[in-house]
C-alpha cells in the first residue's frame, strides 16, 4: 500500500485505470437507461413509479459505501499517516454528499405518490439526513482549516465518529416502525425483487460504482495538483526573497 | 398540481427524480473535470522552464 504513497506513481496508476472505468461508466449508464425506459416491468402496486428505484437504490447504496470508504481512509491516515489517504477521503466525501442528496431527493419524489408525503421524520429518512450533515461537516471542516495537517486529523476523527450512523441507517427499518419499507434482498436464494426488475437495477448499481471510481480518481489527481501548485508557489517566493537579499 | 407535464407513461415524479439525479451527477462531474483541468494547467505554467523541457 505504501508503494502508492508516491503521488507520481499513483497518478500513473490512475491514468491507466481512468479510460477503462470511464468506458464502463458510460456503457452502464446508457444500457441501464435503455433498460429502464424499454424493458422495466410495471409494478402491480407502484405502477410506473417503481422506475425511481433504479436511481434511488444505487444512490443510497453508494452514499453509505462512500462514507465507509471515507472512514477507512481516515483510519489509514490516523494509523499509518499514508499521505494519499486524506486526499482519497476528501475526494470520496464530495461524491458521497452528492449521492446522499440524490438518494434523499429521489426518495422524497418516490414517497409523495406512494406514501402521500414528501417527508416524514422516520428513522431511515432522519438517519440519511444525518449522513448528509456528516458529509457537509466533513467538507466544511476541510475548508475551514488552513493547516493541512490539522484539517486531516480533525476530519479523520469526525469521519470515524460518524461511522456509528451507518448501522443505524442499515437497521433503522428493522429496529423501529418506519414508513420506509424493510430492506430488499437482491442476492441469495429468495430475492424479494422480481428478476425482471433486477437487471436494470444491477446495471445502474454498476454505473454508479464506476462513476464513483472515475470521479474519485479525478478529484484525487486534482488535490495532488493543488498541493503541487502550493509548493511550487512557495518555492518561487523563496527563490525571489533570496534574490532580493 | 403537477410539476412537469406528463410525457408517455411516466409521471412528473419520475421525470423530476431523474432530472434532479442526473443534474447532480453531471454537475459534480463538470465541476470536478473543470477544476482538474485548471489545476493541471497551473502546474505546467508554474514549473521551471528547464523542468518543462524534460
Amino acid at each position: 500500500m505504501h508503494k502508492y504513497a508516491n503521488p507520481a506513481r499513483f497518478t500513473r496508476l490512475a491514468n491507466a485505470i481512468l479510460p477503462w472505468a470511464t468506458g464502463v461508466m458510460i456503457l452502464a449508464f446508457c444500457y441501464g437507461l435503455y433498460l429502464i425506459v424499454t424493458n422495466s416491468y410495471v409494478d402491480s402496486k407502484q405502477g410506473e413509479t417503481v422506475r425511481i428505484m433504479y436511481i434511488h437504490v444505487p444512490a443510497a447504496m453508494m452514499s453509505m459505501a462512500a462514507y465507509a470508504s471515507v472512514a477507512l481512509a481516515s483510519f489509514v491516515y490516523l494509523v499509518w499517516r499514508h499521505p494519499l489517504a486524506t486526499i482519497a477521503g476528501k475526494a470520496m466525501a464530495y461524491l458521497g454528499a452528492g449521492f446522499t442528496m440524490i438518494a434523499l431527493l429521489t426518495g422524497m419524489l418516490w414517497g409523495k405518490p406512494m406514501w402521500g408525503t414528501y417527508w416524514i421524520w422516520d428513522a431511515r429518512l432522519t438517519s440519511m439526513l444525518i449522513l448528509l450533515f456528516l458529509y457537509m461537516g466533513y467538507l466544511a471542516l476541510w475548508s475551514a482549516m488552513e493547516s493541512h495537517e490539522k484539517a486531516a486529523r480533525a476530519t479523520a476523527i469526525l469521519a470515524l465518529v460518524g461511522v456509528v450512523n451507518l448501522p443505524i441507517i442499515k437497521y433503522s427499518v428493522e429496529w423501529w416502525n418506519t414508513l420506509h419499507q424493510p430492506a430488499s434482498r437482491l442476492l441469495g436464494e429468495n430475492p424479494n425483487i422480481h428478476p425482471d426488475l433486477q437487471a436494470p437495477l444491477w446495471i445502474m448499481i454498476i454505473a454508479f460504482q464506476a462513476y464513483f471510481v472515475v470521479f474519485t480518481l479525478v478529484r484525487m489527481k486534482l488535490e495532488i495538483n493543488k498541493r503541487k501548485i502550493a509548493s511550487l508557489k512557495a518555492s518561487r517566493i523563496h527563490a525571489l526573497s533570496e534574490d532580493t537579499l | 398540481m403537477t410539476l412537469l407535464p406528463e410525457i408517455g407513461p411516466f409521471s412528473d415524479y419520475i421525470w423530476t427524480a431523474y432530472g434532479a439525479a442526473f443534474l447532480l451527477l453531471i454537475g459534480m462531474a463538470y465541476t470536478s473535470l473543470r477544476h482538474a483541468r485548471k489545476a493541471e494547467k497551473n502546474v505546467t505554467s508554474l514549473r521551471p522552464k528547464d523542468e518543462q523541457r524534460k
